[in-house]
């Protein structure tokens, strides 16, 4: 009789630890779906008592909100969208800028968007609009993303058409115009993937957030005043040194400035506004 | 007299000349006659000490007064001896004549010497020069380094500054004057700055001088100071080495001086009182701005929409720290959105201690009740004056009308054109929208960049397989070698299967197949030409182990036999089916012929 229910009874162990298992998951999974439009909700709501402040006209208030948004890990292209405006309302245009730069990232055909980022870079310029250099606009036609899947698709193309001649080499002289097209569509797009590469993803930009930083002809307190930038005053960072980096405007010009009147804008981190 | 071709003047062999020769004299006519004269005085020094020299020059352009002008007695003013020098130039067609006279003037006594405007004639005009003041100092002897001779070298130090008193944030330009009659600078004059911080040291400049009736060269170097804090200040002793001619020095073939020795020079120290900035009556806007300065302001345009920006620019001129001006704040601009100015400092002398700061402010009108810009204010210490004074611009009217400037651009309204931006920005946005996560290009993830290789590798695999393909195509030993391969690893299985199930016309007619097929292929000979007498005439011992032979004679033998009885029972036709394989590997590994 022992023997029977030593055995039977483990297997009632075993079968009860299962079935508790599956309960547990089961359990877990509802709970997940079932705070899911909860968590959603609280979200929203956080949102709209951001949008509140920003609608009372309390700008550091609504920037703050935002930020805390973005510090739970929530981001979309509206929370940096309204983050930047709120920040432009208070005069900050450098950091308005950097945020819609990071919304641009999430949606970067936005109209609003591009009208806000595009007003804000002319306040920048005191005025004078701003206006990309024609490649510039060129290689911001489409998303890095974008000219990577135009890139690549048209390699699978080429190599595909490479396989296609292996399996029937007769098809080899009927096929030469698609080869000459799609290794043309896999240069140029590859071509401009490389510069956007090179002018996006690989080029640091510090962006001036104090009202008129100087920079210097060396790292130094006591270098000379090679010339100033404003606020809102987009820089190509060169060189690091301790505090100090070397930046490059858009009129060629080259000098130092202290790390701390700049925002490092990097494409994948979060900035964080400061009021 | 008859005349004579030199009396009568040039002559020309052609009209055209004639006019151009006229042409030549009347352009060089008006353009002397364009300049009219000018005559200026100046000094070459205007602070003396008792003993000293300066020279006085008096300049005449664009005439000349037909010899040196005899200067009126001036009280405590001597004259020496007086020098000459013309110069004649011609800029872009235009020339001009310079002439100058140079008088050595030394004062009787200390203080202040005040040089009337001097009348000269020239021509038929009578001109007159601009006053001149000359500050004469009362004399100090020559101050020695501790430890060196009076005048080493020939040379000294002095610290001149101009005032005893300033106030906290003035600026307070000094000099430094070095008296040498043979040196070369080994360094710049240097002093401690404690409790005054010290500007920027001009390129000395170079003039000679009588001092105690020697010739000195004076090096005059000039700079600025301004205290840090209230009370005495010691400014100096100014401290420099210089190199000077050693004694008995040897000079070379040239004549120059071979050995030099360098000597340390100190200045007597100088102290000012700096007084702290007056507590009553500073003004609100008050921002520390100390010295002497003018205010200009200009706002365009001053017809605007609600919303549209306008650009104040003010301009604050003067002495002092011009580019330390800092703008106050303006509470009464409360109805306008300030953006941070910028500014621009242009410096009206090579010290800096004078000059034009100009800001720059964007202002947006925020309603259409705002009708103008309030008016400006800017206050400052007069230090001349012992006073604040506050500079004010009247406000400036505006005209701010309505427009649709105000209203927010539509979503989707146009962005084409970068050239137009809009008035204000986007409103925000009332809906948070989808979330996502700002993550690294696809081109850095290591999953796409490896996906890539499919198609590489799928190339690549059908450009092996086509190769192959053409190797064996020109290859038929090869070839056919594949297919008995092939052929054999399948006969085995059959061959067994027909031992297991003892069907011995099956087994043996498949036995003879592969025997034939792998000996064919190993002896390039036809499958249907080999027989067991190949065996024997093909296979020698230096070719397959004599075993094996055996081996292929039995299975050959068996094959002949089986034509006609069966007699092998199933375990037989196993064992043989062992066999069959132990001799096909064997000649697998024969080479071929």
């Amino acid at each position: 009789m022992l023997e029977v229910w030593s055995f039977s009874g483990a297997w009632c162990l075993v079968f009860g630890a299962c079935r508790k298992i599956r309960l547990l998951r089961l359990v877990v999974t509802t709970l997940f779906f079932a705070a899911l439009p909860l968590w959603a909700a609280d979200l929203t709501s956080s949102f709209d008592q951001a949008n509140k402040l920003y609608e009372e006209g309390k700008y550091a208030a609504a920037a703050q909100a935002y930020d805390k948004l973005i510090e739970s890990g929530t981001v979309s292209e509206a929370i940096y969208f309204n983050r930047g405006n709120a920040l432009f309302k208070l005069g900050q245009l450098g950091r308005s800028i950097a945020s819609y730069r990071l919304a641009e990232q999430l949606a970067p055909r936005d109209p609003d968007l591009r009208a806000n980022l595009q007003f804000a870079r002319t306040q920048a310029r005191g005025g004078s609009p701003y206006r990309a250099e024609l490649w510039q606009r060129y290689l911001e036609a489409l998303t890095l993303n974008e000219w990577t899947i135009l890139t690549v698709g048209a390699l699978w193309v080429f190599f595909a058409l490479l396989a296609l001649v292996q399996w029937r080499p007769e098809l080899g002289r009927s096929l030469r115009v698609w080869f000459l097209v799609s290794g043309l569509a896999v240069v140029v797009p590859g071509i401009s993937l490389a510069c956007a590469l090179g002018n996006g993803y690989f080029t640091t930009t510090a962006i001036v957030v104090t009202g008129e930083a100087e920079v210097r002809n060396g790292p130094l307190d006591e270098s000379q005043t090679a010339f100033k930038v404003r606020d809102g005053t987009e820089l190509n960072v060169i060189d690091r040194k301790d505090d100090w980096l070397q930046v490059l405007d858009a009129g060629q010009r080259m000098g130092w400035l202290r790390q701390n009147q700049v925002l490092i804008f990097a494409p994948t981190a979060h900035q964080k506004s400061s009021t | 007299m008859p005349e004579t071709r030199a009396s009568r003047g040039p002559r020309f062999r052609s009209r055209g000349g004639a006019v151009l020769y006229l042409g030549i004299l009347l352009s060089l006519a008006l353009t002397f006659a364009a300049n009219a004269a000018s005559f200026t005085a100046s000094l070459d020094r205007d602070t003396i000490t008792l003993g000293e020299s300066t020279t006085l020059t008096l300049t005449f352009e664009g005439g000349d007064p037909g010899g040196a002008p005899n200067l009126p007695p001036i009280p405590n003013l001597q004259v020496g001896g007086v020098g000459q020098s013309s110069q004649i130039s011609v800029v872009n067609g235009q020339v001009s004549s310079t002439v100058s006279y140079a008088y050595a003037i030394t004062a009787a006594q200390p203080g202040e010497i005040t040089i009337p405007a001097l009348a000269a004639k020239v021509g038929n005009e009578t001109l007159k020069s601009n006053p001149l003041k000359l500050k004469v100092q009362k004399p100090g002897t020559p101050p020695a380094a501790p430890g060196q001779p009076a005048n080493p070298g020939g040379a000294f130090l002095k610290l001149l500054v101009p005032k005893p008193q300033v106030y906290l944030g003035e600026i307070l330009p000094i000099e430094i004057q070095l008296y040498v009659q043979m040196g070369k600078l080994a360094e710049m004059p240097h002093f401690k700055e404690e409790g005054f911080t010290l500007g920027k040291m001009l390129q000395p400049t170079q003039s000679q001088t009588i001092f105690n009736n020697l010739r000195y060269n004076l090096i005059t170097f000039k700079t600025y100071v301004m205290a840090a804090k209230a009370g005495k200040l010691d400014i100096g002793p100014a401290v420099m080495s210089l190199n000077v001619p050693a004694p008995n020095a040897r000079r070379t073939f040239f004549g120059e001086i071979a050995d030099w020795q360098t000597i340390s020079l100190q200045s007597e120290p100088a102290s000012v009182q700096a007084l702290p900035l007056p507590k009553e009556n500073v003004p609100a806007n008050f921002k520390g701005a100390v010295g002497s300065f003018s205010l200009n302001l200009n706002v365009s345009p001053t017809n605007v929409a609600v919303g549209d920006p306008i650009t104040i620019k003010v301009q604050i001129s003067g002495r002092g720290a011009v580019d330390a001006v800092t703008l106050p704040d303006q509470p009464s601009w409360e109805h306008f959105k300030l953006y941070p100015p910028t500014s621009d400092f242009q410096p009206g002398d090579e010290l800096g201690i004078s000059g034009t700061k100009t800001f720059a402010i964007t202002a947006v009108p925020d309603s259409m009740d705002v009708q103008e810009l309030p008016s400006f204010s800017f206050s400052y210490f007069d230090p001349d004056q012992k006073s604040y004074r506050t500079l004010t611009q009247p406000a400036v009217a505006l005209t701010v009308r309505p427009s649709a400037a105000s209203l927010p651009v539509a979503a989707g309204g146009s962005t084409d054109n970068p050239q137009a931006p809009t008035r204000d920005i986007v409103h925000i946005k009332p809906r948070i929208g989808t979330l996502a996560q700002i993550q690294s290009p696809l081109l850095m993830r290591s999953w796409f960049v490896g996906l890539q290789a499919v198609p590489v590798i799928a190339w690549l695999s059908l450009l092996i397989g086509r190769k192959q393909r053409e190797k064996l195509a020109n290859n038929p030993r090869l070839r056919r070698q594949r297919q008995v391969e092939q052929l054999i690893r399948s006969g085995l299985r059959e061959l067994r299967q027909a031992a297991s199930t003892n069907q011995h016309e099956a087994f043996f007619t498949k036995l003879f197949q592969l025997l034939r097929e792998q000996l064919g292929e190993r002896l390039d000979l036809p499958a249907s030409a080999i027989t067991e007498c190949v065996v024997e005439e093909k296979l020698g011992p230096d070719r397959l182990p004599a075993n094996t032979v055996n081996l292929l004679r039995e299975l050959f033998q068996a094959c002949n036999q089986a034509r006609y009885a069966h007699q092998e029972t199933k375990d037989e036709l196993v064992a043989l089916a062992d066999k069959a394989e132990t001799a096909l590997s064997e000649l697998k590994l024969m080479k071929t012929e």
